[in-house]
Formats: structure tokens, C-alpha cells, sequence
């Protein structure tokens, strides 16, 4: 379980007030909330996208206690997928997935670790393997479809073996038909990954079919804890 | 709210960014040391502006809306072409304009003549603008007026110009705002008195050297600029667009022909015929004429003009294209966007003498004129290129940066794999753009330039002399050479994206 012990965000006309937020190490985790409630807000300060006023968020990992507050947007080690994926549109899948290989070669050199390239780019086969996106690879992203795109994001986001995945509405873009499929395939990935994840939705389908705990947020501040 | 991403490549060059455009400000204020001073006339000027600018918005905004008229009547298999002629003397340097003003009524100066010259620049944009609103956010209402028996005087009167109305006024008041900054065109048509502070900014230097007195006129423009752009962000333009899919468009394009009237089209196509008057009629004269005035004879005046529109172009390209790359390298964050987005340089005529400190006692040079007239033209033309594109280009790529910084990526990795390659076609495009407004250019180059070094100030050394004809060779050799300049940008960007 890492907790957030508090979180403290103002947006001027809007803040976020969060304190002693347990968030489970295993599984799936929802955020939700109407349009407007502060989920995105805080998906983007505790990815340090934005800058909290005060953050302090005890990450357990092994026999320490991080506080991921004080790191930096690189150095917290998350993973993201955003509601548009945000793929880098002028490569083609192959390289947005090459990047994220790269990406963390400069983080391990730039935390003075060691960078075992065998081990990230066994995470990207196993990816690879389990989004089914190894017929796209060379093609252009600006030419997959929503389907194919957040497949592609979602195996980059893997690559980099975060700590904790962040999912900002992935599945709002899709079509009914894609939506449910894609369901299926991101939980089949995180139980296979073990990775935990916080998804921020408004779309309770998703927390049913992700088997999520919830998190309810109204006005930035959590309102109830682990409904489901 | 603060961002994370406060600045990718470090303080340095953002502090070196931020002294850069702040350059024209602290030079006028250096050399006015700090007396502000407002001329003798300065409530005549005030009224005189902005009589000048308001008259310019009202013919404007009115040839644009007949012209809108017009636009709605054609085809949509058409409308592509007929934006076009209406987008041209928008696009042109406005030394064309005012050429074919001049060529058709002589001896036509002060407000009406910078007043029509204004308009027949800026009312084709504005009929397009109109014309794409009405189509775009008022279709399916003016397609159930329709249905319910509407004629198209009702559907104008009770369905379009109450709902335009913000939007008209929005319209205006960008082409006051343009207006009163406005240079090159009261520079050729003003007359002896000034029309706009820029002129009555240039003449305080240069006749008087009085920096004061420019300084504090261009500071009052400033505030001016502030207080419209205040207003015209707090304008509601009460629409809700309305989303159009694919297949829709055609239909809704339908029920705005029934709106349209064929007879807008000579409000739509006046300044497009104006330009093209001089530039088809004069140049065969025109050779004539540049005999006659000996110009052919020194050949060498001609070939420094054309070396001089050469260098000029091609240094005022690469050094905007330059400028917007470290512009939005380095601000990636809001904060620092909402700061490139909001800065306005003072003026052209204050912007083009603070590059006299470029080379300061120096003796007069053509290199430095490039140098100097360029650095103008970056300073000048950057921030209005960042507000057309590239303000929406970088913000596009906001997520993108997050999403590689959450991977790991450094900056090195981010600026070069991410932004550059995103941000390279749009570079060469504004370099074109400047390189082919630059080919024209006359305002940076005549309070810059100690001769007549481009072919854009030796064309209006021949206006001013009225040779006229000669002046339409050389614009439309301008225009040749800027299009063939413009496209061998465009042409290096798409090589280098690929």
C-alpha cells in the first residue's frame, strides 16, 4: 500500500486537498468522479506534470520507503496513457516503443544506475506479444486505429517496467464495440504485468469490468474510500 | 498552477530570449533617458489615429460582410479558389496595395486614402472569416429556419446578423488594432501629417531625434494594444460551434448558398483587382520607364537591390525560424506560453532603430544593414507567426513532453527526438513566410537602411517619385522571387521532416 499522506494543489479557482490516501500496491484502482471532480488534477500532479504545492506520497519498494513527492517527472518511474494516447505521431509504432527503451537508458544513466538494455527490451517483446501489436509495428501511428493506438501506448508505457500505471480515461476514445475488448485486454495485461494501476474514469462500466477498488472524488478532495 | 516543465535547455537561453525581444523596449529606453515626453499635438494625433483606424474597421468590416455574401453564394466545389482571390491582397506586401491606390488615383493621400488602403487589404480575409462562421456555426439552424419557410431577408435579419453581431465587432476591432499600428501604408499615403503614432514615432526620431517623445507614444500605443486585447478577450462570441461531420457539409453548404448574393462579388475581389491592376498593366512600361530613369544604366544599383532582398529574405527567414525553435523549445511550460503569446514588440518603427545597437558607430555597411534589417524583421514577425501557429503547435505537444518525461526522456532526447521533428515543418514555413513578406519589405528597410538596398525600398523610391510603372516591374518581380523563396523553405522543411 503507498500512501498518500498529502496533496495540495491550487489551480485558482479550484483545489485539490488530499490527505492519508491509501493506494493499493496490487490491482487495479479507480478514480472517479464527474467531469470537473479533480481526477485528471491529481493524476497530473502525482505524475508531477503539474506541480503540487505539497506532495508527500510514501512509495514502499523493497525494505525502503520513497517519498515520490520529492522526485522528479522522470526519476518517479510511472507509467502513463493518456485518453489520446498521445503517441509521438511522426514515428511509427516500432520507434514510439524504441523511445521509451531509450527514454529509460537516460533515466538509469541519470539516477547512476546500471541500464540493462536485455531486461527493457524483454519487457518490450513480452508487450509486445501480449497487446498483439507486432503486425503494426512499422506502420505509421498517425495511421492505426483508436484500437491499435492505445495497444501501442499502453505497450510503451510498459516498456519502461513503472512502478504504478496511470490510465487517464483510456477507454472514452473507442467505439462501444473496441471498448469492451479493450477492457478485457488491459485487465488481462495488468494481472499478467503485476503492475498496479490507477485509472481515472467517469464511466463505471470500466471500474465493473477492470475489477477496480474505488475511489470516489468530488471538488478535489477524495469523498469515500474503496466503495466497490 | 505551476508547471514541472520549467524550461528544457536551461535558464540561459530563456534569459537570453527574454533579453532579445525585450531589446527594442530597454533601447528606447536607454536613449530617452527616462524623459518621457508626449508631443505638442498629441490629442490631434490621438484623433487623427483613431479616426484612421475606426474608419478602417467600419469600410473593412463592411466590404468584408458583402464580400461573406458572396462567398456563401458559390459553390463549395469553388469556395477553395474564390478564398483565395479574396485571402490575396491579405497575403501580398502591402507595397502592392498602396502601388495600385497610387496607380488609379493620383495624388490620393491622407486618412480616406490609408482608410481604403487598409481595406482593400484586410476585407477579403474578412469576407472568408464570415463566410466559414455563418457556414460552420449557424448551418443547422438556418437549415431548420429553412425548412420551417424562411426567405433568405428573414434568415438574415432574425437567424445571421443578430448572432454575427459579436463576431462583427470582433472583426472591427482587430482591424482598429491593426490599423492604428499600422506603417508601411501611411509611410506611402499619409501625406505630411501622421496618421498612425508608428508614422508620428518615426518622424520623432528621425526628423527631431526626439527619443522621448517616441518612447512615450509608443508606450501609450502599448496600452492602447493591452486595453483592446483585454476587451476583445472578454468578448463573448455567444456561439456554440456547431460540429460538422463528414457528408454534413455539403448540405449545410446548401442552405448557405440560399443565403448568399452573387452581387458581393466585386466587394470580395476589389482588393485581389486592385493589386493585380498595376502588376499586369504597368510592367511592360515599366522597362521603359527604369531605362529612362537610368537605373538600367547603373547596373550595380540593381544588382546591390537584389543582393540586398536576396540576403535580407533568406537571414530574416532562418533567424524567426530560429527564434520560434528556441521559443518553444524552451517554453514548454503554460506560464512561459501565455508570456510568448501576450508579447507584442512596441512598435516597427522603435523595433527597427533598437537594431541600430547592432553594430553601434559602426560606418554605414551592407552587412550590417542585412543584419540589422533582419533582426527587425525577426523581432517584429516572430510573435505574430507564434500567435498564427505556433502557439497551438506547442501546446498540441504539451502531452507528448509529458509523456516522454514519465518514461524517463531528458531533455536532449525530448528536444531532439520529440520537439524538433514535430516543430521543424512549421519552422521553415514562418521562415518562408517572413523570407516572402521580407522581399517586399520597405518599413524595416527605410529606418533601417542607409540606401535603397532591396528591391522593396527601391520600388518605393519609385512610388514616391511616381514612377510607377517601374515600381510594378519590381513588385512583380518581388512577388516572383518571394514565391520561389517561400517554396524552397517549405521545400527544406519537408526534406529535413522526412
Amino acid at each position: 500500500m503507498s500512501i498518500v499522506r498529502r496533496l495540495k494543489a491550487n489551480y485558482g479557482d479550484f483545489q485539490v486537498d488530499i490527505s492519508d490516501w491509501q493506494l493499493p500496491q496490487k490491482g487495479v484502482t479507480a478514480l472517479w468522479g464527474p467531469s470537473g471532480s479533480g481526477k485528471s488534477s491529481v493524476l497530473r500532479l502525482l505524475l508531477g506534470i503539474d506541480a503540487a504545492d505539497e506532495l508527500v506520497w510514501e512509495f514502499p519498494e523493497g525494505d525502503k520507503v520513497l517519498d515520490l513527492g520529492r522526485t522528479s517527472v522522470r526519476e518517479r518511474r510511472l507509467g502513463v496513457v493518456f485518453q489520446n494516447y498521445e503517441l509521438f505521431d511522426h514515428m511509427t509504432a516500432r520507434e514510439n516503443l524504441d523511445f521509451a527503451i531509450e527514454a529509460a537508458r537516460q533515466r538509469c544513466i541519470s539516477q547512476g544506475e546500471k541500464f540493462d538494455e536485455t531486461y527493457f527490451l524483454g519487457n518490450l517483446e513480452r508487450a509486445v506479444k501480449a497487446l498483439g501489436v507486432g503486425q503494426i509495428l512499422d506502420r505509421p501511428v498517425t495511421v492505426l486505429s483508436g484500437g491499435e493506438k492505445q495497444r501501442v501506448a499502453l505497450a510503451r508505457a510498459l516498456v519502461g517496467a513503472p512502478r504504478m500505471l496511470f490510465l487517464d480515461e483510456p477507454f472514452s476514445a473507442l467505439d462501444a464495440a473496441n471498448r469492451a475488448e479493450a477492457r478485457k485486454l488491459v485487465r488481462e495485461v495488468l494481472e499478467a504485468t503485476g503492475i498496479p494501476a490507477l485509472i481515472v474514469t467517469h464511466d463505471q462500466e470500466d471500474i465493473v469490468a477492470l475489477g477496480a477498488s474505488v475511489f470516489k472524488i468530488a471538488n478535489g478532495a477524495i469523498a469515500r474510500g474503496n466503495i466497490v | 498552477m505551476k508547471n514541472n516543465r520549467a524550461n528544457l535547455y536551461g535558464r540561459s537561453v530563456l534569459w537570453g530570449l527574454a533579453i532579445l525581444f525585450l531589446l527594442p523596449y530597454v533601447f528606447s529606453l536607454v536613449l530617452s533617458k527616462g524623459r518621457l515626453v508626449l508631443p505638442s499635438d498629441f490629442l490631434n494625433l490621438v484623433w487623427r489615429s483613431w479616426l484612421q483606424a475606426t474608419l478602417s474597421g467600419a469600410l473593412a468590416t463592411a466590404f468584408g460582410l458583402l464580400g461573406a455574401g458572396f462567398l456563401l453564394r458559390v459553390s463549395h466545389l469553388r469556395t477553395s479558389l474564390w478564398e483565395g482571390v479574396a485571402l490575396f491582397p491579405a497575403v501580398i506586401p502591402s507595397g502592392v496595395i498602396v502601388l495600385g491606390l497610387m496607380d488609379l488615383v493620383p495624388e490620393w493621400r491622407g486618412l480616406w486614402a490609408i482608410a481604403a488602403a487598409h481595406t482593400l487589404i484586410s476585407s477579403g480575409f474578412i469576407a472568408v472569416v464570415l463566410a466559414r462562421l455563418v457556414r460552420e456555426r449557424m448551418g443547422a439552424s438556418l437549415e431548420l429556419a429553412w425548412v420551417e419557410g424562411a426567405n433568405r431577408l428573414l434568415m438574415w435579419r432574425r437567424g445571421v446578423l443578430p448572432r454575427l453581431f459579436p463576431e462583427l465587432f470582433r472583426v472591427w476591432l482587430t482591424i482598429v488594432v491593426s490599423s492604428l499600428g499600422s506603417f508601411s501604408v501611411p509611410l506611402l499615403l499619409g501625406g505630411s501629417q501622421a496618421y498612425t503614432f508608428e508614422i508620428a514615432i518615426h518622424h520623432a526620431i528621425r526628423l527631431q531625434g526626439a527619443w522621448g517623445i517616441a518612447a512615450s507614444l509608443s508606450l501609450f500605443q502599448l496600452f492602447l494594444l493591452v486595453a483592446f486585447l483585454f476587451l476583445f478577450q472578454n468578448l463573448r462570441s455567444g456561439q456554440t460551434p456547431t460540429t460538422i461531420r463528414s457528408g454534413e457539409s455539403a448540405s449545410r453548404a446548401g442552405v448557405a448558398r440560399i443565403l448568399g448574393f452573387s452581387w458581393g462579388a466585386p466587394f470580395l475581389i476589389l482588393g485581389t483587382a486592385v493589386s493585380l491592376f498595376s502588376l499586369v498593366r504597368d510592367p511592360f512600361l515599366g522597362w521603359r520607364q527604369l531605362q529612362s530613369t537610368g537605373l538600367l544604366e547603373h547596373r550595380d544599383v540593381l544588382l546591390v537591390a537584389l543582393q540586398g532582398s536576396v540576403a535580407t529574405a533568406a537571414l530574416s527567414g532562418c533567424l524567426t525560424a530560429l527564434l520560434l525553435l528556441l521559443a518553444a523549445t524552451s517554453f514548454p511550460g503554460p506560464r512561459s506560453r501565455r508570456w510568448m503569446n501576450a508579447y507584442v514588440a512596441p512598435s516597427v518603427a522603435i523595433t527597427g532603430f533598437a537594431t541600430l545597437a547592432l553594430g553601434w558607430g559602426a560606418p554605414p555597411s551592407f552587412n550590417w544593414d542585412v543584419a540589422r534589417i533582419s533582426l527587425g524583421a525577426a523581432l517584429l514577425f516572430a510573435p505574430v507567426i507564434w500567435r498564427l501557429r505556433w502557439a497551438e503547435e506547442v501546446s498540441r505537444l504539451e502531452g507528448a513532453v509529458a509523456v516522454a518525461q514519465t518514461l524517463g526522456a531528458g531533455s536532449s532526447l525530448i528536444i531532439s527526438r520529440i520537439l524538433l521533428p514535430r516543430l521543424f515543418p512549421a519552422a521553415f514555413w514562418s521562415g518562408g513566410l517572413v523570407a516572402f513578406w521580407m522581399w517586399g519589405d520597405y518599413a524595416i528597410g527605410s529606418i533601417v537602411a542607409s540606401r535603397n538596398m532591396t528591391l522593396g525600398l527601391l520600388a518605393k523610391s519609385l512610388m514616391e517619385s511616381y514612377r510607377l510603372e517601374a515600381a510594378a516591374l519590381l513588385l512583380l518581380a518581388v512577388l516572383v522571387l518571394g514565391a520561389v523563396t517561400y517554396r524552397l523553405f517549405t521545400w527544406g522543411g519537408s526534406s529535413v521532416h522526412r
